[in-house]
């Protein structure tokens, strides 16, 4: 009772004591703080500001001569040198890779949870090896699947036993799919969300259905499935915007073949190190990605109190 | 008091915003250099005192290559040092491009490299858009003690652009035919002529043979393997890389951009140069296919001549002490070839063109060291530079008396490993008439949009030759529509 009413004095004192002595009683607190702080603003805020002041000029790492909308009105121009159709090109095939890989990658990471939060002897294992790809970095990730899925990769290696041959990473009507592919071997990060989810379930409830005769997919349905889905949004949120930052494929295969895996986040990167040096440019996509995340973002908080379970109370 | 600090960290912030680029008029006219450096007095004695600061991708022949001129240099200016920066080739370019940022934008000259390395197709970007490099015209005008005479036409004109010299000519690069002797003997195959490019029909009918014989042949390899079990390829090589697509559309008659700026890639020509590539990939000869799958990545290092499982090799002369000597490549180490020969490149198509470039040294417009670097790169040319350069046998001499001079170092180096006979002047194989390279479409293409139309050549190449045939003209037509897109983009702010 004395702590509780010591913090909640910690907390507004500073209004009655002064900034003076607010600073000279809680220095070292923030001496201690300093340095994350000092990062948080030098590797994050100032990046973020700085990139949209340059998305306002023609700047191309040394120097900017025209300042003004020019970047923003050349990405939504249609004519002779706009690149709305280019732009809007990336964030097509953006979203239809987040459409597809998003929900398919959730529901095999939610089903491989419900098998693994059986308990069966061995489980453990099971739960481990699922995890375990998700601690490779994406980048190495990337290489690894581009040398799988190379013309004489073993995916083809394997094919050749059938008699068959696919081009993968290296056909145009091949590669989108071969993508979405390599995408599911991250579902273990998920699932440790999901199991965690899933272990939150008061047992109770599936005891009060059994007694009702409440047969398994009832249970799933019923019980299993609307107590995650806070887990299901927060996931899903996540996914979502790692769908649309998607970048990793860039180590695998670049563009893809005929542009055709050329993400809004790869046309960024490009834009700034490809060669041309056009680093304003590639600052106003990259703060029209953020604006189409965020936007993506407030719909589905706007919309989740219709659908999410927050329990009692809330 | 916390409402006024927030306050003030905003201000700072957004005002730090600026501190990262620097305002430039748009009319200001880019690449005129310092005039502080210009006007000065660049005469140096033996005695000078200086510390130069060099920046030279990690590589090995490029570091053979400037230990050479330091070396030789330090002969004349012993008391000028050098504080040598090797770069990953991958990021050379930006890892400069920032140091000159740095300088510039924090008014700190020192960040930068005083001297770096460059190809002639950087100039154009750093000297029109980011404009770092110091033109080097003026102050030889100014130089009383040196001049220009001397030095090959072909490459000054590599480093000139509108008239302002920026680029030290260091060598000259042109690809030739590399070819393993021991293997076109074990194939029972003539070595390609010395003195005349052999046509397309011919090339192809040479890597026929030597795939037919090699296939048979159970002589042994450097590494103990018999060729039969390894050869699998004829012709190692990227041609899916600027130095060789190019100059293989421009051979078939095709081109890139023409004068008025108009992109005409997409033609029957260019469908033919790509069909006869694929053509080689293709077809086999005994076990083995006439030309490497670019898919396989294998070409870009020349692994598989350099393991002795394929006989030819299309490269410059600038890698040429990596064929000479034991290398270690890719955690591998790679033996020397032990009998070198060297062609001209074949006339593919009909039109001869070969693809070349220049590399050389540029010194930073703001440079600290401005002395010393100026008297760097004037050794560079100098005929002691470029004998020194020619010791390690990867130089193609930039100065007119020594490509000609029979006895020059270039052609005489390397006696422990190169036989009498080997065929330096393919190295220099019509280059007055047929050399070219990317940099002669460029000035028909905006500066944004070069390196993206350079790419989508690269791009038709790689899915014409991994496509099916009658998709060859789909995919030029693709590449050369993303190009029209390239360049209307650049053109536009």
């Amino acid at each position: 009772m004395r702590d509780s009413a010591n913090i909640s004095s910690g907390l507004v004192s500073h209004k009655k004591l002064g900034f003076k002595k607010w600073i000279k009683r809680d220095y070292g607190c923030y001496l201690f703080l300093l340095p994350i702080i000092s990062g948080f603003f030098i590797f994050t805020v100032y990046p973020v500001v700085s990139s949209l002041f340059y998305s306002f000029t023609d700047y191309n790492g040394i120097y900017f001569s025209h300042v003004g909308f020019f970047q923003y009105q050349k990405i939504f121009s249609l004519g002779y040198g706009g690149m709305l159709k280019d732009v809007a090109y990336s964030f097509g095939i953006t979203f239809l890779y987040a459409i597809i890989a998003v929900p398919l990658g959730m529901v095999l990471g939610y089903v491989v949870a419900l098998i693994c939060n059986r308990e069966v002897k061995g489980v453990r294992v099971f739960r481990l090896l699922y995890y375990m790809p998700t601690i490779i970095p994406g980048v190495a990730m990337a290489l690894l699947w581009a040398d799988v899925f190379s013309l004489n990769g073993i995916a083809n290696q394997f094919l050749d036993l059938f008699g068959l041959h696919s081009k993968f990473l290296e056909g145009e009507d091949s590669a989108f799919a071969t993508l979405l592919f390599t995408s599911l071997w991250g579902i273990g990060g998920s699932v440790i969300m999901w199991l965690a989810s899933l272990r939150n379930i008061p047992p109770e409830m599936y005891e009060a259905a059994d007694l009702d005769g409440a047969r398994y997919f009832t249970k799933l349905f019923k019980i299993t499935v609307p107590m995650s889905t806070p887990m299901i949004f927060y996931n899903l949120i996540n996914a979502i915007i790692g769908a649309l930052q998607s970048f990793d494929t860039y180590a695998m295969v670049g563009r893809g073949p005929n542009d055709c895996l050329y993400f809004i986040a790869v046309r960024i990167y490009e834009t700034a190190f490809g060669g041309g040096n056009q680093y304003g440019l590639a600052s106003a996509l990259g703060w029209l990605l953020f604006a189409v995340i965020a936007i993506l973002t407030m719909i589905m908080f706007f919309t989740n109190k219709s659908w999410v379970n927050y329990g009692d109370g809330e | 008091m916390k409402k006024i600090l927030a306050f003030i960290c905003s201000v700072c912030l957004c005002a730090a915003c600026f501190a990262g680029c620097t305002y430039v008029d748009p009319d200001k006219e880019k690449g005129q250099g310092n005039q502080n450096i210009i006007n000065q007095d660049m005469t140096i004695t033996a005695d000078f005192e200086g510390n130069i600061k060099v920046a030279a991708p990690d590589v090995q022949s490029h570091k053979n290559a400037l230990n050479a001129f330091i070396k030789s240099f330090n002969v004349k200016y012993p008391k000028i040092t050098f504080k040598v920066e090797y770069i990953s080739l991958d990021n050379y370019k930006s890892i400069v491009t920032n140091a000159a940022s740095s300088a510039i934008n924090l008014n700190k000259h020192g960040i930068m490299y005083d001297v770096f390395w460059l190809s002639e197709m950087f100039i154009n970007e750093w000297v029109l858009d980011t404009d770092f490099i110091s033109p080097l015209t003026p102050i030889i005008e100014k130089d009383a003690s040196f001049s220009l005479d001397g030095i090959n036409e072909t490459m000054l004109k590599m480093c000139t652009l509108n008239d302002n010299l920026y680029m030290m000519p260091r060598d000259y690069n042109q690809v030739v035919m590399y070819y393993n002797k021991d293997m076109f003997d074990a194939a029972r195959v003539d070595y390609p002529s010395d003195t005349e490019a052999m046509s397309g029909a011919e090339f192809k009918q040479m890597c026929m043979d030597l795939g037919a014989g090699l296939s048979k042949s159970t002589a042994l390899n450097g590494y103990g393997h018999k060729f039969n079990e390894q050869v699998r390829t004829i012709v190692d090589c990227n041609v899916a890389w600027n130095a060789l697509d190019y100059p293989l559309v421009r051979s078939f008659g095709g081109e890139v951009v023409d004068e008025n700026g108009e992109v005409v890639f997409a033609s029957e020509n260019t469908k033919n140069a790509i069909a006869y590539w694929k053509n080689l990939v293709d077809t086999t000869s005994g076990y083995a296919n006439l030309a490497v799958d670019l898919s396989t990545g294998a070409a870009k290092t020349g692994g598989l001549f350099r393991m002795q499982t394929a006989p030819i090799y299309l490269h410059t002369r600038a890698v040429m002490s990596d064929l000479l000597d034991n290398v270690e490549m890719a955690d591998q180490v790679m033996l020397a070839i032990p009998n070198l020969g060297v062609a001209p490149m074949p006339n593919f198509g009909g039109t001869y063109t070969v693809g070349a470039g220049c590399s050389g040294y540029a010194m930073y417009k703001n440079s600290v060291n401005s002395k010393a670097a100026y008297n760097f790169l004037k050794h560079v040319v100098s005929v002691e530079g470029q004998n020194a350069y020619s010791e390690t046998g990867d130089c193609v001499p930039v100065l007119d008396s020594l490509l000609k001079a029979v006895n020059a170092k270039w052609r005489t180096c390397r006696t422990d490993k190169l036989s009498h006979d080997f065929n330096h002047n393919a190295f220099i194989f019509k280059m007055a008439d047929s050399a070219c390279s990317v940099t002669d479409f460029y000035p028909n293409v905006p500066l944004k949009a070069q390196s993206g139309v350079t790419a989508r050549i690269e791009e038709a190449f790689k899915s014409g030759i991994g496509g099916k045939v009658n998709e060859i003209m789909g995919n030029v037509t693709t590449a050369a529509n993303s190009m029209k897109r390239d360049i209307a983009q650049a053109g536009r702010l």
